[in-house]
């Protein structure tokens, strides 16, 4: 079978992370992703993973400051199934490229809008990108420091700034699980929508289920209880290990570990802060006479849940990925042979079709306008307009 | 049409977190959700009744014994009904109590069949059992995350977000499968994990011929990834700084030092003042430490310069906040447990058929008569399960 998405034709407008993430959904299951790209390029190709979240797409370059650019620009939607955009509201509206304007000549036309605080919001008009969202919406604060202050032995009571930038990560996911709505939605009322979300949202769906207001409860972070818990330890060589306490491991973990008899603690339901720390306090010690692939070795002919922490590169090594088809390979015209992260997800009828790199900018400047029906003067004009 | 899955039928028998977060977002998008509970699972004592709250909010339950011949009838009953079933329970357990893809596909040629899982569908590792905190150790967030470059520890966040992405890709798996269903009428198993979403966490990640691409560092202070992208302590509390044009640099120098300041050739381009980084953060710590974070907000948005307020009060402050209940961020509803609740509202939202938030979380069984009914059980046949132990549900 072919893939889902195969024929939808898209349009992408974004310039950032979620964005162009956004759009790589899309083209990952298959569809027609036309990027139009300022003159001089999205500013994401500059980013890392510009190079992932721009795959499988085809590169125009369109001068949208123009007035010829942006009638350009609104040809394509015309004909799109799909347009993905990230400009600030009112500026999209100046410049004629805002659902109002373009659903007015495609009614069929699905157009997702990813704002920094969205357009009802009392904070519209700030400035947002993922690190600004992140500290607005409280979540340096949400995360406890795992630093120890090396005179005090205290944990470290500051803000953590999220290195992973979640706001953009959950807002592409919205975007995309709203894009889908929509075009289920369309099958039924042969209409297309607007479907908006934000950064701020995106930041809010990791919050979801951790934030809440009860009248009945105090204000507070979720408790895990004793036959799910989660523990960090440092081994000899100074790696780390994530271990998972589950209901019947922690008597093989002591084995396994070599734990001194006065350090294998009866831990349950009953068992309070200071207890685990304690327990803490005798497993680590234990850790810390391992280098990590014994301590690894041990817990895994044992049966106790544990992993590595790792780098973002050595996930690349793991076998069960590798088997996942996270790994995949693509060659990039500038860089040679790339691997990069693969589809996350299978649909058993509709593979996915075989990953391409990100383009070459403005390489499909000419053929797509040609297919949209754009004259070869036209073309010319354009391209010249672009500064090419 | 109301909402974008008006009439969508899904049935969730998925447990903790990465399962029915996904269902939970098919109903904020309209879908009907059944909330299968196994009667005696330790699902509902996962945390208190809020973070159960955070990813079953709008399900119906139907409480059920599924190790019974009756319980596996009922179940089959719903499957037959049903546009999509979904589940994160480990493998050989939808085997054992007959809700299998096999099983299903034979009761519903159409249905959407979703399997989340830790690890994978197949594979070295399928077997061993999952959670969030693998994927954020595997994936690198929690090494990154922690400035474990520079000997720190690795940082595991709270958010168990590798649950939600799992949760996530499933949703958009199953209305891929659903907008494939809409032309061919035809139904398919759709597959994700929670390992594939945390390497997803680091997909700006790639190697390269020549290794891996350089990406950001956080710096040992875990305060940012670069002097103007990071938060900065001022006289009273912390403000996220996060310039990257020239112009707002030059800007920010000017209104926070001088104009000297903004001349400095060793500040003078982007790779300039990353390299020179540590030597810039030296210069912006005293001069931003010497006004308040709401007197800087004041004076750089004037200047045009990015900056946000960063403070330990604005998750807790949303949920009394009349602009994010006005913005739909807020959901709020009566429960008979916690009385009034506020939770996370609206995340994504469509114009044409806009989602809706219909709910609180269930009760256990709360809906079982009502849906026993709807697959032809009357309120006499769901005593007698209750009689037996086949289903349960809170007396009126």
């Amino acid at each position: 079978m072919q893939p889902v998405l195969r024929g939808l034709k898209v349009v992408d407008l974004a310039e950032d992370h979620a964005g162009d993430m956004t759009a790589m959904y899309l083209a990952d299951a298959g569809a027609d992703v036309v990027k139009v790209e300022r003159p001089g390029g999205d500013p994401t190709r500059a980013e890392p993973g510009g190079r992932v979240w721009n795959r499988g797409k085809r590169s125009v370059v369109l001068d949208v400051a123009s007035a010829a650019g942006r009638d350009a620009v609104r040809r394509l939607a015309m004909q799109a199934d799909v347009l993905v955009e990230s400009g600030p509201p009112a500026a999209m509206a100046t410049l004629g490229l805002d659902y109002p304007t373009l659903s007015a000549g495609n009614e069929r036309l699905i157009h997702c809008s990813i704002t920094g605080y969205g357009r009802r919001s009392a904070l519209r008009d700030r400035p947002a990108d993922d690190a600004l969202v992140q500290a607005r919406l409280g979540m340096n604060f949400e995360q406890p420091c795992y630093r120890r202050d090396p005179a005090t032995g205290d944990f470290v009571d500051e803000p953590v700034f999220l290195y992973v930038p979640l706001a953009s990560y959950g807002a592409a996911m919205l975007a995309t699980t709203g894009i889908h709505a929509a075009l289920h939605a369309r099958e039924v009322t042969g209409e297309g929508q607007w479907v908006e979300t934000s950064l701020a949202q995106g930041a809010l769906l990791w919050t979801s289920q951790i934030r809440y207001q009860a009248q009945h409860e105090p204000p507070g972070f979720m408790t895990v209880p004793f036959h799910l818990r989660g523990f960090l330890f440092e081994c000899a060589d100074g790696l780390w290990v994530h271990v998972m306490i589950v209901r019947d491991s922690n008597d093989r973990l002591y084995t396994a570990l070599d734990v001194t008899p006065e350090g294998r603690l009866s831990m349950g339901y009953w068992s309070t802060a200071d207890d685990w720390a304690a327990w803490f306090r005798y497993v680590g010690d234990a850790f810390r006479r391992f280098n990590r692939a014994d301590a690894l070795a041990q817990l895994d002919a044992a049966e106790v849940p544990v992993v590595p922490v790792q780098r973002a590169a050595d996930a690349y090594a793991v076998p069960q990925l590798q088997h996942n088809g996270m790994v995949a390979e693509i060659d990039d015209p500038e860089l040679g042979r790339l691997q990069m992260i693969g589809v996350p997800y299978s649909l058993e009828r509709n593979p996915h079709p075989p990953l391409r790199p990100q383009p070459v900018l403005g390489a499909d400047t000419h053929v797509v306008l040609s297919e949209a029906g754009f004259s070869t003067d036209e073309i010319q004009l354009l391209e010249a307009g672009a500064g090419r | 049409m109301n909402t974008p899955l008006q009439g969508l039928r899904v049935l969730d028998f998925g447990a903790n977190l990465a399962g029915p977060f996904g269902p939970q977002m098919l109903g904020d998008l309209g879908a009907e959700v059944v909330k299968i509970e196994e009667i005696g699972t330790a699902a509902r004592t996962m945390g208190r009744g809020s973070s159960f709250a955070g990813c079953q909010r709008g399900k119906r339950s139907l409480a059920v014994d599924l190790k019974t011949p009756d319980g596996v009838a009922i179940a089959h009953r719903l499957i037959e009904r049903t546009d999509v079933l979904h589940h994160n329970l480990r493998h050989g357990v939808a085997e054992r109590l007959g809700f299998d893809y096999t099983t299903a596909k034979r009761l519903n040629a159409r249905i959407i069949y979703c399997h989340t899982t830790g690890w994978g569908a197949s594979g070295p590792d399928a077997h061993r059992p999952g959670w969030d905190q693998f994927g954020q150790a595997l994936g690198g967030a929690e090494y990154h995350s922690g400035g474990c470059e520079h000997g720190n520890p690795p940082m595991w966040y709270r958010y168990g977000m590798c649950d939600a992405v799992n949760a996530m890709h499933s949703v958009i798996g199953v209305l891929q499968a659903l907008y494939q269903r809409d032309r061919t009428g035809e139904g398919q198993l759709v597959e994700t994990n929670i390992l594939n979403g945390g390497m997803t966490m680091s997909s700006d990640l790639y190697l390269t011929p020549a290794g891996p691409v350089e990406r950001p560092v956080l710096d040992p202070q875990q305060r940012g990834t670069g002097p103007l992208r990071r938060l900065y302590r001022t006289a009273d509390g912390w403000l996220m700084v996060s310039c990257r044009s020239d112009e707002q640099w030059e800007r920010l120098a000017a209104t926070v030092g001088s104009a000297e300041l903004a001349r400095d050739p060793r500040f003078a381009t982007a790779a300039q003042r990353q390299a020179h980084g540590e030597a810039l953060a030296a210069v912006l710590e005293p001069l931003l430490l010497s006004r308040a974070a709401s007197e800087w907000v004041a004076v750089l948005d004037a200047a045009g310069v990015p900056v946000e307020l960063s403070s330990p009060t604005y998750a807790a402050d949303m949920f009394d906040d009349p602009d994010a209940a006005a913005a739909g961020w807020i959901a709020e509803y009566d429960t008979p447990n916690l009385g009034r609740f506020k939770q996370i509202g609206t995340l994504v939202e469509l114009s044409g058929t806009p989602g809706h938030i219909t709910g609180p979380p269930p009760l256990l069984g709360e809906h079982t008569v009502e849906i026993l009914a709807e697959v032809g059980w009357d309120a006499d046949a769901a005593s007698d399960f209750k009689e037996r132990g086949v289903v349960t549900y809170p007396e009126e």
